[in-house]
């Protein structure tokens, strides 16, 4: 139970849905000024926000939500018929939005936390999304400095699995190879 | 006596394709009528879509914000409940979420937050099985038990990933 527990905040890929979240109105009441810069993560800031309040928060295992998989969802753009093109324009727009709003829990909130394991989820994010809007982005593009410390604690806390150490690898390749490396990437996926 | 209301924020920008099926999956639920209700927040009028909200006696609010955080904002300010949940204008519950809902607030007055898992289906409604590769990519670790975290959940957290402690 307790490794469950822990994986319910620690483990990146966990899955929170808005349309599988309820919450009481308090937490949304008080937090309110912070959700327009929160926009693409509203579930996990909901999460975050009743996490803070020190009271009791649960997940049922029932499928109480049918989540809808289609050309227009996030999670299915490598699964249709989209042009690698539209994928990037759409990954890119994306990718900045949850940049921005990462950037906005972790200079905001990061410190709030008693919990090492929120801490870590949240840099982590922060991390994740900033490498990948400098990768998803031209290179003239962007005027985000990475830091070399960014890039070890972000290899460290994936336990240098094989995604955190090809993300920061792309960082630093140039446009035409680090967009054949995403389209070949793209068409794996597709081919799923 | 003191009744709990739930309050459901459908959030919607230009899609139309799914909305009805999200809507007739509200009206369907098991919990009494009296103890939900749901605000339809959209930035379109649709003469079928509107009758529909009207019909079921949902609130059908007009909204220009084009953000997700903006319709839910809005949703938030005009609720009565106590308890809010959301549904997205391509998602539907099944007929009782709303009765689990409201059975786990009521059974536990500290219950701030309940998340429940979910399953897959394709743009026709029909389910996805589990195995299919792109529902594994999606849920990857889902956890599927049932999970509480109690305040001193933090507290332990913390001891227990002491080892592992990097950026502290």
């Amino acid at each position: 139970m307790q490794i469950v527990r822990i994986l319910i905040i620690k483990n990146k890929n966990i899955r929170l849905n808005i349309s599988s979240t309820a919450v009481k109105k308090e937490i949304l009441i008080n937090n309110i000024k912070h959700f327009y810069r929160l926009n693409l993560i509203l579930d996990f800031s909901i999460f975050l926000f009743s996490l803070l309040s020190n009271k009791k928060l649960k997940h049922v295992a029932e499928k109480l939500t049918l989540y809808r998989i289609h050309e227009q969802n996030v999670s299915a753009f490598t699964s249709s018929n989209v042009s690698f093109e539209e994928y990037l324009k759409r990954r890119q727009n994306i990718i900045k939005e949850r940049y921005i709003s990462w950037k906005y829990l972790y200079k905001n909130f990061s410190n709030k936390f008693h919990c090492s394991a929120c801490k870590k989820r949240i840099i982590l994010e922060y991390l994740n999304y900033k490498f990948k809007y400098v990768i998803f982005s031209k290179r003239e593009e962007t005027k985000i400095n990475i830091k070399i410390r960014e890039i070890y604690i972000f290899i460290l806390l994936n336990k240098a699995n094989l995604n955190s150490i090809i993300i920061p690898i792309l960082l630093f390749i140039p446009d035409n190879i680090k967009y054949k490396a995403l389209e070949i990437i793209y068409l794996k996926y597709k081919t799923m | 006596m003191y009744q709990m209301l739930i309050s459901v924020i459908v959030p919607c920008y230009n899609r139309k394709k799914f909305l009805l099926y999200a809507l007739e999956s509200l009206y369907n639920q098991t919990l009494s009528k009296d103890k939900f209700e749901v605000i339809v927040v959209k930035n379109f009028e649709d003469e079928k879509i509107d009758k529909l909200i009207n019909y079921y006696g949902f609130k059908n609010i007009y909204s220009k914000d084009t953000t997700l955080a903006g319709k839910v904002i809005e949703g938030v300010k005009l609720a009565n409940g106590d308890i809010i949940t959301f549904l997205e204008d391509d998602d539907l519950y099944r007929n009782n979420r709303l009765e689990r809902v409201y059975e786990e607030f009521k059974k536990d007055n500290d219950l701030i937050y309940l998340h429940n898992s979910q399953a897959f289906i394709d743009s026709n409604g029909n389910l996805i099985p589990e195995n299919n590769s792109l529902v594994q990519r999606i849920i990857k670790t889902q956890p599927y038990t049932d999970v509480e975290i109690n305040p001193l959940d933090c507290k332990l957290l913390e001891y227990l990933l002491l080892k592992t402690k990097i950026l502290d």
